[in-house]
C-alpha cells in the first residue's frame, strides 16, 4: 500500500498536467467555485450534517466518521465536477505564449488540485482517517505526510479564520470576472 | 530633510538610532517589520509588479532551500573551504602533499559556531535575493526614454507601479520574517526578558499567512493581466 502522500502528491500533479492543458483563465474558473464549496464546508458544516441527519440517522452510529466523511468527499466532488463540466466560469482571454503562461497554467492548476485533494485530506485527517476500516490506510502518518497536513488549505490560516481566506478570495475572484 | 539616522545599534529587543543632534528614538520590533515594508514598498512602486515578482521568487525559493537544505548547504561550504585551502597550499602537486593534507584535515571549518551559521544563511539568503533583483532586470525589460540631456528606464505603468508597492511591502515583510529573528534572539544573551521579540515573532508568525494570501493574489492579478483579463490603460 503506498503511503497518503504519494496519492496525495500524484493527484496534485494530475491537476496540475490538466490545469497545464486547460489553460490558466479556464482553471481560475474552477477555483472560484472550490473556494466557495470550501468556504461552504467550513463555515456550515454541522449545519450541513444535521441536515444530512435527518435524512438518514447516522450520529451514534459505530460508521459515523465514515459517513460524514463520504458527504464531505460528495460535496467536494460535485463541486470540482460542476467545475469542470458543462457551462463553467471561465475567465476569458489566453495565456502568453512561452514559459510564464506553460508556469500560470501549470501553477493555476497544482493550486486547484492542492485546495481540492487537500480539502479531501484535511477531512480525513480531522475524522481520523475512517477509511482505515477498508484497508485503504495504515497509522502512523509518516514526517511528510505530518508534514503536509500542517500545510493543508484549512489549516494553514490562523485558528478559526481559514473561511474568511476563503472567502475573500473567492470574492475577488467574483469581482474580476464581472470586471471582465 | 529634519533628521537623518547616524547610528544605529540593536538593544534588547528593540533599535536604539541616533537622531542627527541630541534626539534619541527607540525603534521597537514591530515598527522595524513597517519600516522594512516601507521602504520595499518604495522599491516596488519603483521597479513594478513584475520586477518584483522575481524577488518574491527568489525570496521563497531561499526560504524552502535554507529550510530543507540549510545544514546540508553548510556543510558543502565548510568542504570547498577545506578543499580550496588544500588547492590553494599546492594540493596533490606540493612537495610534501600528505603534511597538507593532514594540516586541512585538522583545520577548523569555516563555519563552525551559531553565529557562523546564522550569518552564513543570511548571507546565502541576501545572494539570493540580489539574484532575484538581478533576473527582475534582465527579464523585464524597459525602453530607455530621454529626460533633459539624459536617459532613464521608462517607469511601469501606474497599475503596474501599485501592485509593485503591494508586492513589495510583502517582500519587506518576508525579508524581515527572515532576517529579524535571527538578529534579534542573539541579544537575549543581554538581556533577560526581551518580551518584544515574542511579540514580534508571533506578529510575523500571524501574518506571514497574509503575505502568502497577498502573494497568492498578486500572481492571480498578474495572470489576467498576462491573459489580456483585465483591461490596461
Amino acid at each position: 500500500m503506498a503511503p497518503i502522500e504519494a496519492y496525495f502528491i500524484t493527484l496534485v500533479v494530475v491537476f496540475g498536467v490538466v490545469g497545464w492543458v486547460r489553460t490558466f483563465p479556464k482553471e481560475l474558473g474552477v477555483t472560484l467555485p472550490v473556494l466557495f464549496g470550501m468556504y461552504i464546508l467550513v463555515k456550515f458544516d454541522q449545519r450541513l450534517l444535521a441536515l444530512m441527519n435527518q435524512v438518514y440517522e447516522f450520529r451514534g452510529t459505530p460508521d459515523e466518521g465514515f459517513i460524514i466523511f463520504n458527504i464531505y468527499l460528495i460535496f467536494m466532488l460535485f463541486i470540482t465536477l460542476i467545475s469542470y463540466e458543462g457551462e463553467t466560469l471561465d475567465f476569458s482571454g489566453s495565456p502568453p505564449l512561452g514559459i510564464t503562461g506553460t508556469l500560470l497554467n501549470i501553477g493555476s492548476g497544482l493550486f486547484n488540485g492542492y485546495l481540492v485533494v487537500g480539502t479531501i485530506w484535511f477531512y480525513l485527517d480531522e475524522l481520523d482517517y475512517p477509511i482505515r476500516g477498508l484497508g485503504l490506510f495504515e497509522p502512523p502518518l509518516s514526517d511528510l505526510a505530518a508534514a503536509l497536513v500542517r500545510w493543508l488549505p484549512q489549516n494553514v490560516p490562523p485558528e478559526g479564520r481559514a473561511d474568511e481566506y476563503f472567502l475573500a478570495l473567492g470574492v475577488l475572484l467574483v469581482i474580476l470576472r464581472v470586471l471582465r | 530633510m529634519r533628521t537623518l539616522m547616524r547610528t544605529i545599534a540593536l538593544s534588547g529587543g528593540g533599535v536604539i538610532g541616533t537622531i542627527m543632534g541630541d534626539e534619541t528614538v527607540q525603534l521597537m520590533p514591530l515598527e522595524l517589520i513597517v519600516l522594512f515594508s516601507a521602504l520595499f514598498i518604495v522599491v516596488g512602486f519603483i521597479r513594478g509588479v513584475r520586477a518584483e515578482g522575481w524577488i518574491t521568487a527568489f525570496i521563497v525559493f531561499a526560504f524552502v532551500i535554507l529550510r530543507i537544505a540549510g545544514d546540508t548547504l553548510t556543510t558543502w561550504a565548510n568542504r570547498i573551504y577545506k578543499l580550496s585551502r588544500f588547492g590553494l597550499a599546492g594540493g596533490i602537486i606540493a612537495e610534501n602533499p600528505v603534511e597538507i593534507w593532514e594540516e586541512t584535515v585538522n583545520m577548523s571549518p569555516l563555519i563552525e559556531t551559531d553565529v557562523e551559521k546564522v550569518l552564513f544563511r543570511m548571507a546565502l539568503f541576501l545572494a539570493l535575493y540580489l539574484l532575484g533583483l538581478v533576473a527582475g532586470r534582465i527579464a523585464v525589460k524597459r525602453v530607455l526614454v530621454p529626460v533633459g540631456f539624459g536617459l532613464i528606464r521608462e517607469l511601469p505603468d501606474l497599475g503596474e507601479r501599485l501592485l509593485g508597492a503591494v508586492l513589495g511591502a510583502v517582500n519587506g515583510f518576508l525579508i524581515a520574517f527572515f532576517v529579524l529573528p535571527r538578529v534579534l534572539p542573539a541579544r537575549k544573551e543581554t538581556v533577560i526578558v526581551v518580551p518584544e521579540t515574542s511579540v514580534v515573532t508571533d506578529f510575523m508568525n500571524e501574518n506571514v499567512v497574509n503575505a502568502a494570501f497577498a502573494v497568492v493574489v498578486i500572481i492571480i492579478l498578474l495572470g489576467l493581466m498576462a491573459t489580456g483579463g483585465i483591461r490596461q490603460r
